[in-house]
């Protein structure tokens, strides 16, 4: 019953772990692989909250760079994918707010309508299969906790932001917040 | 061993503590499920990496490809250390007097001194190698090996009756996990936190629901885990917030330097 983390970790030649040893050795090329396997999903995250390419690719530099030189991943707290996206959506979020303006903000959702039409590659099977499950998983919520954990998530609100801004009560955030969740950890723990 | 039977909103905490939305009713309710059910740390965990696996969902636009070139030579710049070893071997070679460089007009006695030389440095550079793997795989070992004296450390914390757990973030993606047993009033801290120089501190803060400033609860400085007394017995009660600054040592016990970590919720 229990969900793997690493049941859904993506199949290729050499695991996140033999990388991450390698990565540890100073071998740069085990660095290059990880970005293979990882790049679109941090870059995409990036470009998610901060809604502009340039800030997206300096996000994606830290956290790759971070990972290169600190070696602060711990694998006994989670899997590397994890570990990439909460810091990747940390320092995500930390921008954001530091620069809440108001034309920034306009133009962040100018760029999620372009990221719209922006087409997945298919290059990475293992990678893609594991999207389209949590795609699913996401589409099976009903709308209104898919939006609040969305809003949550990408923008980092905390529930009595998110409150306001839908003008509900608190209580239905954090019912809609928390059903969304075990509802998608029971579908994702189904399908893998 | 006996374990009590799990409350019927069990998974609604563990979602709520991934979402870091718990009241603090809600959170004690969660310590003590922890404490009687310690295996269920790892559904907790879980509900963290679903969480995790949100952005899965998002389309994945490309990165520009001269993003990659731009990392991959940021890294290969940090290599300095093999760098200058190559380096220093190849100025040495370009150094080599000319008369010297055909073999055949070095007698064998002095080929026998170069092969020599050449067979010295190359164990050289294994061994600098070697030695480089053994430290790394000796920091592997180092990390699971603290990873494993935090979360005993924790566990045992955790298993004092009414101890009271928080989850910290730092400002500078720092994360943390406190516990107060209030019984004997003793503060355990787990936390990524760098070393400060000598002389600074890191110094715990309790907000205290009804009280105008901020109760000193104890220093300590960086480290995977510290433990100890809290000078104040309230750190244990009514505490709505926790909080971590730096501070010079030699300050009074009133927070004036930076907030480098908090409690959630």
């Amino acid at each position: 019953m229990d969900l793997d983390p690493s049941a859904i970790k993506p199949t290729h030649p050499s695991s996140d772990l033999d990388l991450l040893i390698a990565l540890g050795n100073g071998q740069v090329n085990a660095l290059g692989s990880l970005y293979d396997r990882y790049s679109r999903l941090v870059y995409g995250l990036a470009y998610k909250i901060l809604g502009n390419s340039e800030e997206a690719e300096d996000i994606t530099q830290e956290v790759f760079l971070t990972l290169w030189r600190r070696n602060a991943y711990n694998p006994s707290r989670g899997s590397l994918s994890s570990f990439l996206t909460t810091m990747t959506r940390s320092r995500s979020i930390d921008k954001l707010r530091s620069r809440c303006t108001k034309l920034r903000f306009i133009q962040r959702w100018q760029g999620m309508v372009k990221n719209e039409a922006v087409a997945t590659p298919l290059d990475r099977a293992a990678i893609g299969e594991r999207s389209q499950l949590v795609r699913d998983a996401m589409s099976q919520l009903p709308e209104s906790e898919r939006l609040v954990l969305e809003i949550a998530y990408y923008e980092g609100l905390s529930q009595s932001e998110i409150a306001k801004r839908l003008n509900i009560p608190l209580g239905t955030v954090k019912t809609r917040s928390r059903q969304g969740l075990l509802k998608l950890r029971q579908t994702l723990q189904h399908q893998v | 061993m006996t374990y009590s039977p799990l409350p019927e909103n069990w998974q609604e905490l563990m979602a709520g503590y991934a979402l870091g939305d718990l009241s603090s009713e809600e959170a004690e309710s969660l310590q003590r499920l922890l404490t009687e059910n310690p295996d269920l740390t790892s559904e907790a965990d879980q509900f963290q990496e679903v969480l995790a696996l949100m952005p899965y969902a998002l389309p994945e636009p490309e990165p520009p490809p001269r993003l990659r070139d731009t990392i991959l030579s940021h890294a290969q710049a940090d290599k300095k250390p093999v760098g200058i070893f190559r380096e220093e071997r190849s100025l040495l070679d370009s150094q080599k007097p000319r008369e010297n460089l055909p073999w055949r007009s070095v007698s064998w006695q002095n080929v026998g001194g170069a092969i020599a030389a050449l067979f010295l440095i190359t164990l050289a550079i294994d061994n600098y190698r070697l030695h480089q793997q053994t430290q790394q795989n000796q920091t592997i070992i180092g990390q699971l090996q603290q990873t494993a004296k935090t979360n005993a450390a924790l566990t045992a914390a955790l298993q004092q009756p009414n101890a009271k757990l928080y989850a910290l973030e730092g400002t500078q993606k720092t994360s943390g996990r406190l516990v107060i047993d209030p019984a004997q009033n003793q503060v355990t801290i787990v936390n990524d936190l760098p070393q400060l120089p000598k002389g600074r501190v890191y110094r715990l803060w309790a907000i205290v629901a009804n009280a105008t400033k901020p109760t000193y609860c104890g220093e300590f400085n960086g480290g995977a885990i510290a433990s100890w007394f809290a000078p104040e017995a309230i750190c244990g009660k009514n505490v709505t917030q926790m909080l971590i600054t730096a501070e010079l040592a030699t300050d009074p016990p009133i927070p004036k330097g930076e907030l480098v970590m908090k409690s959630r919720g």
